[in-house]
């Protein structure tokens, strides 16, 4: 099982921790664990291009590539596929890119859960409801399924590549 | 108003909605302190109970700042409820003496218009004085296609944890018994949101959407509105 799979496994977990009485602390931590589920799902893929790139598919390499990834330029990311919007350097005159359907989907459940872990580790002023916490892993769960439909797609490779190039790729010609 | 909503539709005068909001929230002494998700509903018996323990909520500044172009936001059904029952209560409220509280006979002529206007204005569903403008349009758009199972919805609007405006939308979906089914809820889940986002997404197009699903179980049970 990769980290992936088992933080999402742990959200899981910690969402029916309690079935009558569930605590804040351990649905707040389902919402943070789908999250980062989600997260390091891509960031790994994303480092594993990376790698590739440079020849090499060795772990430790992957994981250092994995290090650089910022939570902040992968959301912009997300916005920005799930607007079906590309960096200027992809972009035709003439022609409006659409985002795959799949690719969509992940790009916008990435950005939902981007904020609902934030409102769930900081926003205590607002409760975390057991039903809420369930619906966000299924949405994480979805974004699984179809990350792993269209993780072999040219538009996911430029996705998860835009992690650390939008900025540049994003520059006026 | 400092909300970061700018729609075109209501931009140039939303500080008049907002003043209004405010003077009719300062007579009815509703708590919300709490988030509008976890807000308990208030009924209009246990606003009527509170109104009745605070014999100054009914002043010349009862429902003032009214404008009835400002709210055409509202469907006809409710922009009229709203008007009627603001004249109602402005008619009461200008025959009080100066500097004198408002008598019992005048507080009990206004109440039924107060509370008529605190029904509209839904203090327990709407944030705010954007999640009122976006949340009563969604919801007008969304009553002909209104999805089984979507027992009611709540609006907040704010700035997200990128500083980027943003609407949050709770769908609280029904449950007929007192037993939490989580595949059935998320079932219903389901076919709401094929529903309600593009409706929401159509409405408030400006900025970031949260669309958020709880069980009605989880509904903070009616208690009244405490001082």
């Amino acid at each position: 099982m990769s980290l992936a799979s088992d933080l999402l496994d742990q959200a899981e977990m910690l969402v029916t921790r309690e079935p009558e009485n569930p605590k804040q602390a351990s649905l707040r931590r389902a919402v943070s664990a789908a999250y980062y589920a989600l997260f390091h799902l891509l960031a790994e893929d994303a480092a594993t291009l990376f790698a590739e790139l440079c020849g090499r598919s060795d772990m430790g390499l992957v994981s250092r590539i994995t290090r650089t990834f910022a939570h902040l330029d992968m959301k912009k990311a997300a916005e920005k596929f799930a607007n079906s919007e590309l960096p200027t350097a992809f972009q035709s005159p003439g022609r409006r890119y659409a985002t795959p359907v799949d690719l969509k989907l992940v790009a916008v459940v990435f950005g939902l859960l981007y904020q609902a872990r934030q409102e769930a580790d900081y926003n205590t002023g607002e409760s975390v409801i057991q039903s809420e916490a369930q619906k966000m892993i299924q949405k994480a769960k979805e974004a699984f399924d179809a990350w792993g439909r269209v993780k072999a797609s040219d538009d996911a490779r430029m996705y998860l590549a835009c992690f650390s190039l939008w900025d540049t790729w994003n520059k006026k010609r | 108003m400092d909300e970061p909503w700018i729609t075109t539709n209501h931009s140039p005068r939303q500080g008049i909605i907002a003043s209004f909001w405010a003077n009719v929230l300062a007579s009815s002494d509703l708590n919300l302190t709490s988030s509008v998700a976890d807000r308990p509903r208030f009924t209009p018996e246990a606003i009527e109970a509170s109104l009745a323990a605070k014999p100054k909520w009914l002043t010349s500044s009862t429902a003032k700042g009214f404008q009835k172009e400002e709210f055409e936001f509202l469907s006809e059904e409710e922009l009229n409820k709203l008007t009627d029952s603001v004249k109602g209560v402005r008619a009461v409220a200008s025959e009080m003496r100066p500097n004198e509280p408002a008598t019992v006979e005048q507080r009990e002529r206004a109440l039924p218009g107060f509370l008529a206007v605190l029904e509209v204005l839904d203090y327990d569903r709407y944030g705010d004085v954007w999640a009122l403008i976006l949340g009563k349009q969604i919801e007008r758009k969304l009553a002909a296609e209104w999805p089984p199972f979507l027992d009611h919805l709540r609006f907040r609007t704010g700035l997200d944890s990128t500083d980027d405006p943003a609407l949050w939308v709770w769908a609280f979906v029904t449950e007929e018994t007192e037993e939490y089914e989580v595949t059935r809820f998320l079932e219903r889940t389901d076919v709401i949101e094929d529903v309600l986002d593009p409706i929401a997404r159509e409405i408030a197009p400006e900025g970031r959407l949260y669309l958020r699903f709880r069980s009605t179980l989880d509904q903070p049970k009616a208690e009244g509105v405490p001082a």
